[in-house]
């Protein structure tokens, strides 16, 4: 990420019951590395928990990981809360998603999905090339 | 069915977002602090705690703890937690939430991550201004806690009301607590993970320091099972925790020129005497007299009864 520029807030987050945060994790520390703050909230967050550690740490970008399938029902709780509450974080979603539902998710509103398989590469890539846009 | 659901789910969205407006807008002043946009020039700065320590003594897990007894208070409380960034990237991993998880829900707390971004002595530039602007938002009670450092990490006790220093059985011997630093400034020392071996050891060895300088309190806490934590937070609340040279090493505020102490002197009298004459007082006086009281005894009952009056 670009020196001259604020570094990005991202916070990730593990909505949902499961309780494997190892892929979590891995994106955080490659999203540190590449110069962005980046918030952990920990294991077994409901939709609520999410979206108010979103307003209070003021974040810029907010990545969910789903292992359990049950991807579809908490971004769309998480981002109806998320906007309720006047935040405008950019919301991206990675994990165990299946090709099929990915357009469903663009429909409620995320800007990229990163299923299982992505490489480090293409994910720091993507957040390069959006960090102008995304900071403002 | 389908539109009962929607609308519920809706009225849900609403409350949620009608009770986080504030936190909202305390959060986009943060970040314009943290940009630099904004200062925040008034704001009470009392009741701040500083909680520091080194990595893994627990400070986290303390302030989870301290936090539940906070609450049990009465008194809302906001968190701000510096993490390191990093120096080769600019990144930073700020992790100090998953401590605060069963705070999740609970709308008289406040969390607020911040990345160190090249700060001095474990604190973000912006702290002073985030203590000020959350204050002025209403929070009653902060904690900040600074990146986990060492012996040298004093900023803070320039703007809190009191350092808590955690030290676990594993932060080393006698010898580290005989070194100067943060241990000179801290309010409140605090042994944590007290059921481990070598916290009575560590506890012995702190008291026997204090008995050659100022005194400090010193307590044996074991965070994660919140024992000893309502003891620090009554501590903290009674003000125990001031230490007797507080005053001398921090800057007095500026204050105009000292009354005339001849004339305050005059006032301290005329309270005494007023108190003296009152006539319950002087028939206490006159029953204390006929028991044996010497003249000495009864001056200091006038002076007692003085102190009540306002």
């Amino acid at each position: 990420m670009s020196p001259d520029r604020r570094p990005l807030r991202v916070l990730v987050a593990k909505p949902g019951l499961d309780g494997h945060d190892k892929g979590a994790k891995v994106i955080a520390a490659i999203l540190r590395d590449a110069g962005c703050e980046v918030i952990y909230t920990g294991l077994h967050q409901t939709p609520a928990d999410v979206a108010r550690a979103a307003v209070q740490e003021d974040v810029d970008v907010l990545g969910l990981s789903f292992l359990s399938g049950v991807h579809l029902a908490l971004t769309a709780a998480t981002i109806e809360l998320l906007r309720a509450a006047g935040c405008r974080a950019v919301v991206v979603v990675g994990g165990n998603i299946p090709t099929r539902d990915i357009p469903a998710l663009e429909e409620l509103g995320v800007a990229a999905v990163f299923p299982g398989g992505t490489s480090y590469t293409e994910i720091v890539t993507w957040f390069d090339a959006h960090s102008h846009v995304i900071a403002g | 069915m389908l539109t009962a659901m929607s609308s519920q789910a809706d009225t849900s969205a609403v409350e949620f977002a009608t009770a986080l407006r504030a936190e909202a807008e305390l959060a986009r002043t943060l970040s314009a602090i943290e940009r630099g946009e904004r200062t925040e020039p008034g704001g009470p700065t009392d009741n701040v705690i500083g909680i520091v320590g080194a990595p893994g003594a627990g400070k986290s897990t303390l302030i989870g703890a301290l936090v539940r007894e906070i609450r049990r208070s009465g008194q809302t409380v906001a968190v701000l937690a510096v993490d390191p960034s990093s120096p080769v990237s600019g990144g930073a991993f700020l992790g100090d939430r998953v401590r605060m998880a069963d705070h999740a829900q609970d709308r008289g707390v406040f969390f607020r991550s911040f990345a160190a971004r090249g700060g001095a002595g474990g604190l973000a530039d912006a702290i002073p201004g985030a203590v000020r602007a959350v204050r002025a938002a209403g929070w009653d009670t902060v904690i900040i806690e600074p990146v986990g450092g060492g012996q040298a990490d004093v900023a803070i006790a320039q703007l809190v009301t009191a350092v808590v220093l955690v030290l676990s059985p594993e932060s080393g011997d006698e010898m580290q607590i005989m070194k100067a630093g943060i241990l000179e400034l801290a309010d409140v020392v605090v042994v944590n993970k007290a059921d481990r071996p070598g916290a009575s050891q560590l506890h012995s060895a702190l008291r026997s320091r204090w008995s050659t300088g100022p005194r400090r309190s010193t307590l044996l806490v074991t965070a994660s099972s919140a024992h000893g934590v309502p003891e620090l937070w009554a501590l903290l609340q009674e003000g125990g925790h001031r230490r007797s040279d507080a005053a001398a090493s921090r800057p007095a505020a500026a204050r105009p020129e000292p009354p005339d102490l001849a004339a305050l002197a005059g006032a301290a009298l005329g309270r005494v005497r007023a108190a003296a004459l009152d006539p319950q007082v002087t028939a206490r006086l006159r029953r204390q007299w006929a028991d044996g009281a010497s003249e000495r005894e009864m001056v200091d009952i006038m002076l007692a009864e003085a102190r009540k009056l306002r």
